[in-house]
């Protein structure tokens, strides 16, 4: 069982300053228009964006990248093979685009058990910053899977 | 498009196919780097045949989706659950519905169900959206 007294844990990024080339390739891949305003710096300017806008589901895969959810399953003893992915929302408040710097604030919301302790969920609150602002908030639920479990 | 109207339904919009080439750049382009969804040893040491597309994979096209059925700075926000895993070669069909229209924070809003399929067996993802309108 995850020890529920990490419920309150919050961690704070480094400054992340989101990189054109790889919203590009997030964008690409995900099948974006080539000429639209996530890809195309002309499209973005046209449009009045100062540049490429950050699409709307990118910012669940940088927290990611910070590794805070590595750390937490790390320090609570969870193999990261017995984890999916349960639940992602995002709240947006401002547009963001490539060449902002923000800061991750990651807190542990919750931790409960379900199916007879079988499948545990460990909630996530994530407000987003850009010099000191609030810009998006997000909320990410992974499910830890206990196969063995009596 | 079309006026909004409680009960419209927005696509299907179809995309991939999801492909290993993808995942592999996926995982860098995203930052998910776990590698259940690029390395086929450590998906079948898991208990998986292969590996499989990242839920955002798949919510990454409903997003896609969703700023081309409106601009993305009227996109309030958005979200969803992961039903089932997304294999590869799949084709996501993308599809949604206006569930209401409401009034919160002084602007008109739309409140969507979203939805990603990828056969007949049930969603891979169910979400929501709320879209403020012009």
């Amino acid at each position: 069982m995850i020890d529920t007294t990490i419920v309150g844990r919050e961690l704070t990024s480094e400054v992340i300053t989101l990189e054109r080339s790889r919203l590009r390739l997030f964008a690409r891949l995900l099948g974006y228009p080539a000429d639209g305003v996530h890809r195309d710096l002309a499209a973005a300017g046209a449009a009045g964006h100062p540049d490429l806008v950050v699409p709307p589901t990118y910012l669940a895969g940088l927290e990611t990248e910070t590794e805070a959810i590595y750390r937490t399953l790390e320090d609570v003893g969870v193999d990261l093979a017995t984890v999916l992915n349960g639940e992602q929302h995002f709240t947006h408040h401002r547009t963001l685009h490539a060449g902002d710097q923000i800061v991750f604030v990651t807190r542990i919301t919750d931790v409960y058990a379900r199916s007879e302790g079988r499948l545990e969920f460990l909630v996530r609150d994530t407000a987003v910053t850009r010099d000191g602002e609030l810009v998006a908030e997000l909320r990410n639920v992974i499910v830890v899977v206990h196969r063995e479990a009596a | 498009m079309t006026a909004l109207e409680v009960g419209a339904e927005l696509g299907p919009v179809e995309t991939g196919p999801i492909t290993r080439a993808m995942l592999a750049l996926f995982a860098g382009a995203s930052g998910d780097h776990n590698p259940i969804h690029i390395d086929t040893d450590v998906a079948r040491a898991a208990g998986f045949d292969d590996v499989f597309a990242h839920g955002m994979v798949a919510m990454g096209y409903l997003g896609r989706v969703l700023v081309a059925w409106f601009p993305q700075e009227q996109v309030r926000s958005l979200g969803g659950r992961f039903r089932r895993i997304t294999p590869v070669h799949a084709r996501p069909r993308c599809r949604g519905r206006v569930e209401e229209i409401v009034e919160v924070d002084g602007e008109r809003r739309a409140r969507l169900a979203l939805w990603v399929e990828i056969d007949d067996e049930g969603p891979v993802i169910t979400g929501s959206a709320e879209v403020a309108l012009g």
